[in-house]
């Protein structure tokens, strides 16, 4: 057990900080490879790079509920309810839900190609949102989360070092874990489309 | 070939005349627009400011789905190969996008209106609440037609529109509702122009993407 900056009400809750900010890295990761070989299949037609858009883009959801759980549990601590009108929480949400329309968006085609064309071109709406959504109104409101306006961050109180000396490593491997997991799930989809890539 | 403006204007053309041609759709959102504010009047009577504005947005919601969602579904496959053959395909989405925002002004301008008839008027600045209203009708109409597009390719399904949209349309929602609440209140709401330039940067988001996107959408 490491050492943490108490902060206010923060407490020990803050440990969940190890878990919380990973899976958001690792997420982050996910999707900007998904939207990477969204693009690259609107300009090559290459049904490979449709697996692994939708391969990531799953898994990179998987990642943003487990952050949003993790988130969760934390403020059942902290702020005293599981989900509050935070706006951080509310857009975290939404731009979840988006991805999650996405998911459902690909199970409503049985045409491959025309799935992958549609789908590409909703990846790319989705992810020209999460980053307005994620990165650019939370900044602009104020919000009870740590590091906004009105709420003191960690990287401020963390004089010895000691977060950050747990929490680097944890992005590192939380972000390969996630990489790993979705190279899996994308290779398994090409197992299952074999005779079609190939053919 | 003609310039691409005067394409588009005639494209637009086209749709205006097909919309009063085929006035039943017209006249059976105005109808829609009546019966749900009507059904809201029954059930809360006059409401309070923060539902009245809830109601009017989800009403305009309702309204934008359905006006919009018929602008590519009446368009069968032959007359979409048809236009392809014409027209480039970042000019047929423009005309869309035009059209479509000049019909969700004229639908905002109605459901305002029956909302301020059937459910009281809490309206403290009409004419800024007006302005929010148009802004917020060529929004929600923006974002809708793309979507339309897309449900177009698959198989023509309405209710996937319902669910690709309502996420995206989630955050021009809570944009809109947080600003037109100033029009309740005598006082200044702070950050509201920061709102806007969201609304408007949102706004350019979307035209930009279609106008983009679109060309691959229709190759087939």
């Amino acid at each position: 057990m490491i050492k943490v900056p108490v902060i206010g009400n923060n407490q020990q809750a803050a440990r969940s900080i190890f878990f919380h900010l990973p899976m958001w890295m690792s997420m982050y990761t996910l999707f900007t490879i998904s939207v990477v070989n969204s693009v690259w299949y609107l300009a090559t037609n290459d049904l490979r790079r449709d697996v692994r858009a939708s391969s990531s883009a799953s898994v990179g959801v998987l990642f943003g509920v487990m952050g949003f759980f993790t988130g969760m549990l934390w403020a059942t601590y902290t702020w005293g309810g599981t989900i509050v009108n935070d706006p951080k929480q509310m857009t975290t949400a939404i731009a979840l839900t988006i991805y999650m329309a996405y998911l459902v968006l690909r199970l409503s085609f049985t045409d491959l190609d025309k799935r992958a064309r549609v789908s590409a071109i909703f990846n790319v709406f989705a992810f020209a949102l999460l980053i307005p959504l994620t990165y650019i109104i939370p900044r602009m409101v104020e919000s009870l989360h740590p590091g906004s306006a009105s709420s003191p961050g960690f990287s401020s109180q963390d004089t010895a070092g000691t977060i950050k000396m747990v929490l680097w490593p944890a992005f590192i491997g939380w972000t390969l874990l996630g990489i790993w997991i979705y190279t899996l799930r994308a290779r398994y989809k090409r197992l299952v489309l074999k005779n079609i890539l190939h053919g | 070939m003609k310039s691409p403006l005067s394409q588009i204007i005639a494209l637009v053309k086209k749709d205006l005349l097909l919309e009063w041609r085929q006035r039943h759709a017209l006249f059976g959102i105005l109808l829609y627009v009546f019966s749900t504010v009507f059904v809201i009047n029954l059930m809360v009577k006059e409401p309070e400011d923060t539902i009245w504005n809830a109601m009017f947005w989800v009403v305009q919601l309702f309204v934008c789905v359905n006006a919009v969602a018929k602008s590519f579904l009446q368009e069968n496959k032959g007359r979409l190969l048809y236009f392809y053959s014409l027209v480039h395909p970042r000019y047929f989405i423009a005309a869309k996008l035009l059209y479509n925002m000049l019909l969700m002004i004229v639908f905002s301008a109605v459901s305002l209106l029956c909302c301020i008839l059937f459910l009281g008027n809490p309206l403290i600045h009409p004419l800024y609440f007006l302005g929010v209203v148009l802004l917020g009708g060529i929004s929600l109409s923006l974002l809708f037609t793309m979507l339309a597009a897309i449900a177009a390719q698959a198989s023509q399904n309405a209710a996937l529109m319902a669910i690709m949209g309502f996420p995206l349309v989630m955050p021009i929602l809570m944009l809109l509702t947080g600003i037109s609440q100033s029009a309740f209140a005598p006082v200044v709401q702070p950050g509201l122009p920061g709102m806007f330039a969201l609304l408007a940067g949102m706004d350019v988001l979307v035209i930009a993407l279609a106008l983009i996107l679109f060309p691959y959408l229709w190759k087939e």
